[in-house]
């Protein structure tokens, strides 16, 4: 199996672009620098990585994401490195010769490859709503599962549940931690997830063995660990009290914070606002729209996307306040009349 | 629970709750009290009652300033008292956080502070509420005086504007949603605390000041 | 005949009268004063006898005024909170024991003058002087008058005065001052204008002012007389807060000034009787009392503003500072009057405070004075009234209230101390003299 520094060599590129690639790498997962010769040590000798990409209730924007990965390495030498034995959406074989290759790749590299798993599972009516080959996506996982040298749910459908998990959920949808109980599972939240994340936890499984810091939920806590107001671009304005009244007027265009349009930047973890899109090119408060949290469990269910942060979820309007005022001073006036009447009238 | 788990319940049915707690709570007391009954008073007023009651209504924080004898010995009364109060209103309603908060509950789009002038109304509150607070503790009179009510309230004040600052100012590195959700969670208790201590002073401040100033009027003096 | 009751022994019996009137004096006025106290403790540097205990270098806290009316707040809250019901309710209720009601008798009868400086520095505009006066209600309801104060109570009722002046020895009185300070006083005089009462501790004590008020009266030509009906000016049903005595000394003042006819009424140079008769007379006798009620100073100002009285000389040579009344001048809205009639009166006259409504009591209105226990506190308070007096470097001070004179003289003397106390009457008679 080739490395990283075959495929870079036999693509034609130099042995610079390598390098480049993997000091991005190093300072996308944070390793520190005099870490570096291990790390290009590692992605010379070591063979590529054989994953296996599952999809379930998903919408494969996930995939999408990930093959526009480009600032850690170029499109075709991903490709390449990534040996994708088994996904739905880009392999060339279909039906049974693409379940065999599943079949095959799962005993020949038992133990060592990476399960990705897409999309929310469904385990309601004994999985009868998400089937593939006519196998209910339960004994898929349990089974790709077992196997697996590093497991990771990309996106928050499989993360936490996402939208298939929204209210009213028909399908009683779980996320994979959920089904696959006391198995460590790597957490990539997002909707979708930025694609260079996805790409650096699996080379750091290459590099390391192993899956890299997580927190108590189980994301990586290089990209997961500050929220996107920690490190927004806006962020002068929203310590100067500068705020967007509404979508594109005079102060928006200016870049002043949309906080006010309901920017959930303060409680989403996500690295939208270091490593961004598109090879760093905007993220969407770059563009002007707020953060919806999409990284964040429930964010679907919670929704207020266009109210401000600090505003009572539910509502507590003008209306709310005054039956409360009414309500107490009933209460108060009878109360006082009671008191007149015991009191004995002066 | 994970961290924004609990900031929706903090900041969804239990805000909403806490509200209208406080709403109910307050319309109660103001009118146990207003409903009442007054005996009628059949001397005729040497100044003007009602004018005067407004009057002093609008005026009195400023009048014992002018008394001279008693503010050279209670200076930190009210330098401290006056630094607490106006400190933490503008936080309560001009933070953008707040002003938000507000508009949604009465409807009035209120204006914002910047960071800045937050900041030094944030600290100056709570350093004068500590100062206050080991005032309180150390002065004979007010040792007399004092109860648990005023020493619990004190310290869920200090807690509430001292995790806003960690949260706004200090927070780094995702806490910042632990630090908010404590503080709204803190900022509830108070406003469910509010109707049930003497914090309420603020509704019968209209009904005592308003009375000496009927007495003030009915009498004719000017002070 | 209404008695007012100094009993020894302190029972449950009295526990509960007091708790019963405490209980059932709340109106919305009282209840918002309860409610609205912060424990800021800033009218405890307002009141005189705090001030006092404080100069000389003790404190003692339970002179807050605050602190005066906290066993009546703590009984609101437990009739009339939610939170104080269920309180009672779970046996977490009050215990009032017979020694605490002795404090409160400290607390509202040897120690408070009602003298309203704490209302006027409270944040909260909280009037202690009404809810002290709750107190002592609750107290004489239960019995529990300061024995002092009782007797002169019951013999104000008895005879007509506190000292026992009675019609006869009224007449007796008002005679001598008539020939001693040769002037002429009608007696029951009909019709008449105005009726001047005088106070028995101004006839036993101070005759002088008597007889410069005649003057006074005389000169600015005015029908007036004295009523051997009406002839006690004091009412100590107020200072009992004792309801069928201030109706029946009240009675007394109508029953006379009704019988002349008269449409004026002058309070003399007294504190509380300005206040009965302007503020309280018409809430007691809410349909007969149609007169309009006029202190002494008042009435000289205005007769001076009407030219039928001239002041054009000084009679007063030394350096001279004001004593206000605190219920004439402070709870009577008289503060302007006197200083105008000084700046006449007067070579050297140099106001002690700023803001008239500042000044200190004198301590020993509100029946202090009369109160035997409550003079080691009377004299603590003269000491921190003395600063007043020294920060305007004056021996000379004038006063328009005899109670305040003779608790002054009496406390300075007690302190041997200097001062000497003037009636702004007598000054003004003298300036008026002669022409």
């Amino acid at each position: 199996m080739e490395s990283l520094y075959h495929i870079y060599k036999r693509r034609g590129y130099t042995r610079r672009d390598f390098l480049t690639s993997a000091i991005a790498i190093s300072t996308a997962l944070g390793l520190s620098s005099s870490l570096l010769p291990k790390v290009v040590k590692a992605l010379e000798v070591k063979p590529k990585p054989v994953v296996i990409w599952l999809e379930f209730q998903d919408c494969a924007g996930c995939t999408e994401s990930f093959i526009r990965s480009t600032s850690i390495l170029p499109t075709d030498v991903l490709l390449d490195y990534l040996s994708l034995e088994y996904h739905e959406t880009l392999m060339s074989p279909s039906g049974f010769y693409a379940e065999e290759s599943k079949r095959e790749a799962m005993e020949k590299y038992r133990g060592k490859y990476v399960l990705v798993v897409e999309g929310s599972v469904s385990p309601k009516d004994k999985g009868v709503y998400c089937t593939v080959a006519g196998k209910s996506n339960i004994d898929l996982l349990k089974e790709a599962a077992e196997g697996a040298g590093l497991i990771v749910a990309v996106g928050s459908c499989a993360s936490w549940g996402g939208i298939p998990h929204a209210y009213p959920n028909p399908t009683g949808a779980l996320s994979v931690s959920e089904v696959l109980k006391g198995k460590q599972v790597v957490n990539i939240p997002g909707c979708p997830p930025i694609g260079d994340v996805m790409v650096s936890v699996i080379a750091n499984y290459v590099i390391t063995g192993k899956a890299p810091e997580l927190d108590s939920m189980g994301r990586p806590k290089t990209f997961y660990g500050q929220t996107i107001h920690d490190r927004c671009y806006r962020r002068p304005f929203y310590n100067a009290g500068r705020f967007a009244n509404s979508f594109d007027d005079e102060v928006a265009k200016k870049g002043y914070c949309l906080y006010k349009l309901g920017c959930k930047g303060p409680i989403t973890r996500n690295a939208c606002a270091t490593i961004r899109w598109n090879g760093g090119l905007s993220f969407p408060i770059q563009s002007g729209h707020p953060c919806f949290g999409c990284s964040e469990p429930d964010f679907w269910d919670r929704g207020m996307i266009y109210t401000p942060l600090s505003v009572v979820s539910g509502e507590f309007g003008i209306k709310e306040a005054l039956v409360g005022v009414a309500v107490g001073t009933a209460v108060g006036v009878g109360v006082a009349y009671m008191n007149k009447k015991l009191r004995g009238g002066k | 629970m994970s961290d924004v788990a609990f900031y929706d319940f903090v900041r969804g049915p239990f805000l909403k709750f806490a509200l209208f707690v406080f709403f109910v709570g307050i319309a109660y007391r103001f009118f146990r009290v207003i409903f009442l009954g007054l005996p009628a008073d059949y001397a005729k007023p040497k100044g003007s009652p009602p004018f005067m009651a407004v009057k002093k209504i609008i005026i009195k924080p400023t009048m014992g300033w002018t008394f001279n004898e008693i503010f050279s010995r209670r200076a930190i009364n009210f330098i401290g008292g006056f630094l607490f109060h106006l400190g933490f209103l503008g936080l309560t309603f001009f933070v953008p956080a707040h002003a938000l908060l507000w508009k949604e509950i009465t409807g009035i789009p209120f204006p914002t502070l910047p960071n800045i002038v937050s900041d030094v109304l944030a600290y100056a509150a709570l350093g004068s509420l500590i100062a206050l607070t080991v005032h309180r503790a150390l002065n004979p009179v007010l040792k007399l005086l004092t109860g648990k009510d005023e020493y619990f309230a004190n310290l869920l004040i200090a807690l509430i504007i001292f995790t806003g600052l960690l949260a706004t100012r200090w927070a780094g590195g995702g806490s910042y949603i632990w630090l908010v959700s404590l503080h709204l969670f803190l900022a509830n208790l108070l406003i469910i605390y509010i109707p049930f201590s003497r914090l309420s002073h603020f509704v019968y401040y209209f009904l005592s000041v308003g009375f000496m100033g009927w007495n003030a009027g009915k009498r004719g003096v000017s002070f | 005949m209404a008695v007012v009751l100094s009993k020894e022994r302190v029972g449950h019996e009295e526990v509960e009268k007091f708790y019963q009137f405490c209980k059932n004096s709340i109106n919305t006025e009282v209840a918002s004063y309860l409610e609205a106290c912060v424990r800021c403790g800033i009218c405890a540097e307002a009141c005189l006898f705090y001030m006092g205990e404080n100069v000389s270098g003790r404190i003692d806290p339970t002179l807050t005024p605050a602190y005066k009316a906290d066993l009546l707040r703590e009984i609101y809250k437990e009739n009339y909170t939610l939170l104080g019901r269920l309180k009672k309710l779970f046996g977490f209720g009050l215990k009032i024991e017979p020694e605490d009601l002795k404090e409160q008798v400290r607390l509202a009868f040897y120690t408070c003058t009602n003298c309203d400086r704490c209302t006027k520095a409270c944040p909260m505009g909280i009037d202690t002087p009404k809810l002290v006066s709750i107190v002592r209600g609750a107290l004489t309801y239960a019995g529990l008058t300061p024995k002092d104060l009782a007797d002169a109570t019951n013999m104000s009722v008895e005879k007509g005065s506190p000292l026992g002046v009675d019609t006869q020895t009224f007449l007796q009185r008002i005679e001598f001052i008539s020939e001693e300070y040769e002037v002429e006083v009608p007696v029951d005089k009909k019709p008449s204008e105005y009726l001047y009462i005088p106070s028995s501790i101004e006839l036993m004590k101070f005759p002088a002012s008597v007889a410069s008020a005649a003057k006074v009266l005389n000169r600015a030509g005015v029908n007036w007389t004295v009523s051997t009906v009406a002839h006690e000016a004091t009412n100590f049903g107020v200072f009992a807060q004792s309801k069928e005595v201030t109706k029946e000394m009240l009675r007394r003042v109508l029953e006379g000034a009704k019988g002349l006819g008269v449409r004026y009424i002058i309070a003399p140079e007294c504190g509380h009787a300005y206040q009965s008769m302007r503020f309280i007379a018409p809430n007691v006798f809410p349909e007969e009392w149609t007169f309009e009620v006029l202190n002494i100073v008042e009435f000289i100002d205005k007769m001076i503003k009407e030219g039928k009285l001239r002041i054009n000389k000084k009679v007063l040579k030394e350096r001279a500072t004001l004593h206000d009344s605190c219920q004439i001048g402070r709870r009577g809205g008289v503060l302007r009057e006197p200083r105008r009639i000084m700046n006449m009166v007067a070579e050297d006259f140099r106001d002690s405070v700023l803001i008239p409504e500042h000044n200190i009591c004198c301590g020993g209105g509100g029946g202090v004075l009369v109160i035997g226990d409550a003079d080691y506190y009377r004299q603590k308070a003269f000491i921190s009234k003395m600063t007043l007096f020294d920060k305007a470097k004056a021996k000379t001070v004038v006063c328009y209230c005899a109670n305040c004179m003779l608790a002054l003289t009496k406390s300075s003397r007690e302190l041997k101390r200097d001062y000497r106390f003037v009636s702004i009457v007598e000054l003004v008679a003298e300036a008026i003299e002669e022409e």
